[in-house]
């Protein structure tokens, strides 16, 4: 009988998140220090993220929310970025092909709600350029206003 | 020379073969000079306007950005360049030391915030000044010229100006990194010498140049008329008399007065600015103290500082004019972080003696500041601490209760002038509820805004909130820990930029001016029922229903 791949997952968690943790930092800008505090912040939700991977009644928003929140000011396209999930699929020792397609649907799944994060945080830095605008202007615009 | 002694090609080879290497990934094996300068969106600030550099004299005004690949650099730059460094190295003998004492240890290579922030190695202290040293061994040292690649000499070439364009703009000027520094290399001074040469052939940033313009005019960054300044204080002061009913008394160039008071023009024009100077006022107005404002001194901030140092001290000079022109015995600098550095460290010498001011007293308590014998200049955070400390302030702290506080020290005021105590004496004296962020991030460790030295711009905005992350995951600590969501400041930059840091990182964490607490907490003679604070929020347990006797 076929091994579910979230047990597989399950089983080799350790070894797989030390090599998804490499991955994903060596495609940072700061690949070239390991030791970053913002590849140490990364590698601290990648955990939570694996688990809620392989574990649908674990929330992966705020492991993804914290992920994508960093990756959304780094110096990376944001189809780099987002491919961290993706990154995960040659990295599962053992898979058998039957669960290939179940366990990318689950990637893709993920990928797609990390999307939707990485765009709400670009947005947020466009307002903030928006709202630090007008709070250095605040006494001109109370003037404007009153 | 010893028989036994290596060739240069020799040592050369050698040294190429046994030398560590700490570029991995797709540059394993390779220099850092090979690491490729590319400027993107959110990685460079604009640069100055033509015209901001025609008022004031700055050469080289022309359009320009940085992703263009021709800069339009001056025909001769590489002379200017040249000679710009020779005459630094001869008139400032700091300079000239942090360029030859650097043993690369490596101790201020993980102490940098932008290091931290962006995993770049050219913003490793050590080797953020390498791209300068390295011009310097191989125009002004002999042997490093000989012994090119061995010493890490090089050639100057446009890539070199634009990699400085770059990495020197990745520096606050904090100077955590030389905390850190067994020699003494102060990074920071390497950094104001570089963009001083910057300068020289007008490679710069707006948002410094615009301010230093501004300033030049107005006397103040914001180019705030006289008028103007005197009616945003009063519009504060019609705000105070509505929340509290009490009305404060402010006055404008008045001679004879006591003190003459200076702060930063981000607290008479920007959210949450205002609410300190609101602080301010309500203070100096509870001790009675004989003060008055100057709107032509109307900046206690200095951008000059960023740009050379013939113009901060142009800029600085202003400070002691009119105090002598008012005929005041000292002056009291409010909450600002470079002001003082600038203040603290170089005013006396640049524009000094002020032998025409009276060694600071306090009105109030008779405290003699001697610290501010030669400068004339106290702190507010001092000034205050030394009132509380005499019992000459009516305080209820339980009216910021609402407030769970933390300190963000000031990299200025802490590193530049050693300020750790007074502050958090006046914030536990304001407020209940007060708790640390980890020990490696406050006082003389403390880390930076990732806006401060003119880098607060919003095009810069990515860099920012890498270079801000250090300072955001130490607050995000005490927020996960203490329910922290109050980050105090005593630095007009920190008050403008740490908003929007925390916005980004730590959503639901405020930012406030120490004094701001202080107009909160002050029991003034003949208010009315406090409910709210000075920014018109609830204050906890003061509402029309709660006793607050």
């Amino acid at each position: 009988m076929t091994r579910a791949w979230e047990q597989i997952i399950k089983e080799n968690r350790q070894a797989v998140l030390d090599r998804w943790t490499t991955s994903v930092i060596a495609m940072l800008p700061g690949s070239l220090n390991h030791g970053s505090l913002v590849a140490a912040a990364i590698a601290e939700e990648l955990g939570g993220l694996l688990d809620a991977v392989s574990d649908r009644s674990l929330s992966a928003t705020e492991p993804i929310v914290r992920i994508t929140r960093i990756l959304a000011v780094q110096d990376l396209p944001p189809s780099k970025a987002l491919s961290i999930l993706f990154g995960l699929k040659g990295l599962v020792d053992g898979l058998p092909a039957a669960c290939g397609e179940p366990f990318r649907d689950r990637l893709e799944e993920l990928t797609l709600q990390a999307f939707d994060s990485y765009m709400k945080h670009r947005e947020a830095i466009y307002q903030l350029k928006v709202d630090e605008g007008r709070r250095r202007m605040h006494m001109a615009l109370r003037r404007v206003e009153a | 020379m010893s028989k036994y002694a290596l060739k240069p090609d020799e040592l050369n080879k050698e040294f190429e073969q046994k030398k560590p290497r700490i570029l991995k990934g797709e540059f394993a094996g390779k220099d850092w000079w090979d690491l490729p300068v590319e400027f993107r969106d959110g990685n460079w600030c604009f640069p100055a306007k033509p015209e901001v550099l025609e008022e004031i004299g700055f050469p080289n005004p022309r359009k320009w950005a940085a992703t263009d690949a021709d800069w339009q650099l001056p025909k001769d730059w590489e002379k200017t360049i040249r000679e710009g460094m020779k005459s630094r190295l001869k008139r400032f003998r700091s300079f000239k030391l942090f360029m030859d004492t650097c043993v690369r240890c490596g101790a201020c290579a993980d102490k940098c915030h932008f290091f931290l922030g962006t995993g770049d190695p050219k913003n490793m202290p050590v080797l953020r000044a390498e791209l300068v040293r390295s011009v310097y061994r191989n125009d002004f040292t002999a042997l490093a010229k000989l012994l090119k690649s061995f010493s890490g000499s090089r050639t100057l070439t446009v890539e070199v100006i634009k990699e400085w364009h770059m990495y020197f703009n990745q520096c606050t000027e904090c100077r955590r990194c030389s905390v850190f520094c067994p020699m003494g290399i102060d990074t920071a001074e390497i950094t104001m010498m570089v963009r001083e040469l910057l300068n020289l052939i007008g490679v710069n940033n707006n948002w410094i140049m615009a301010p230093v313009a501004n300033c030049n005019r107005t006397g103040n960054h914001l180019g705030i008329e006289p008028h103007t300044f005197e009616q945003n204080v009063m519009s504060l002061v019609d705000d105070i008399e509505e929340l509290t009913g009490v009305t404060v008394n402010p006055t404008f160039n008045r001679k004879g007065a006591e003190i003459l008071f200076i702060t930063p023009s981000g607290d008479l024009f920007g959210d949450p600015g205002v609410y300190t100077m609101m602080g301010y006022l309500l203070l100096f107005h509870h001790i009675g103290l004989d003060y008055t404002i100057s709107t032509y001194a109307s900046e206690g901030g200095n951008f000059g500082m960023f740009t050379s140092n013939e113009m901060m001290k142009k800029l600085n000079a202003k400070m002691y004019h009119e105090a002598k022109r008012l005929g005041v015995k000292w002056i009291l600098g409010g909450e600002c972080g470079h002001m003082w550095r600038v203040v603290h460290q170089y005013m006396e010498t640049m524009n000094g003696p002020a032998d025409f001011l009276k060694e600071p007293v306090s009105p109030i308590t008779g405290t003699k500041f001697t610290n501010a014998k030669s400068t004339r200049m106290v702190h507010i955070a001092e000034f205050t601490a030394d009132l509380i400390k005499h019992g000459k302030l009516r305080l209820d702290p339980k009216r910021n209760d609402h407030l769970r506080t933390t300190f963000h020290d000031s990299c200025n005021v802490a590193r530049g002038m050693g300020m750790f105590e007074e502050p958090r004496y006046v914030l536990n004296k304001v407020c209940n509820v007060f708790h640390e962020m980890p020990e490696n991030t406050i006082r003389e460790q403390t880390f930076c805004c990732g806006s401060g030295s003119g880098l607060n711009a919003e095009e810069f905005m990515d860099i920012r909130m890498r270079g801000g992350f250090p300072r955001a995951n130490a607050v995000k600590y005490v927020k996960e820990k203490h329910k922290v969501d109050s980050l105090v400041t005593i630095c007009a930059i920190d008050r403008a930029s740490l908003p929007t840091l925390m916005k980004y990182w730590n959503p639901g964490v405020s930012v406030y001016g120490l004094h701001e607490l202080v107009g909160n907490a002050l029991v003034m003679e003949g208010e009315k029922k406090r409910t709210e604070d000075l920014r018109e929020n609830p204050m906890a347990g003061f509402g029309e229903g709660d006793d607050d006797e």
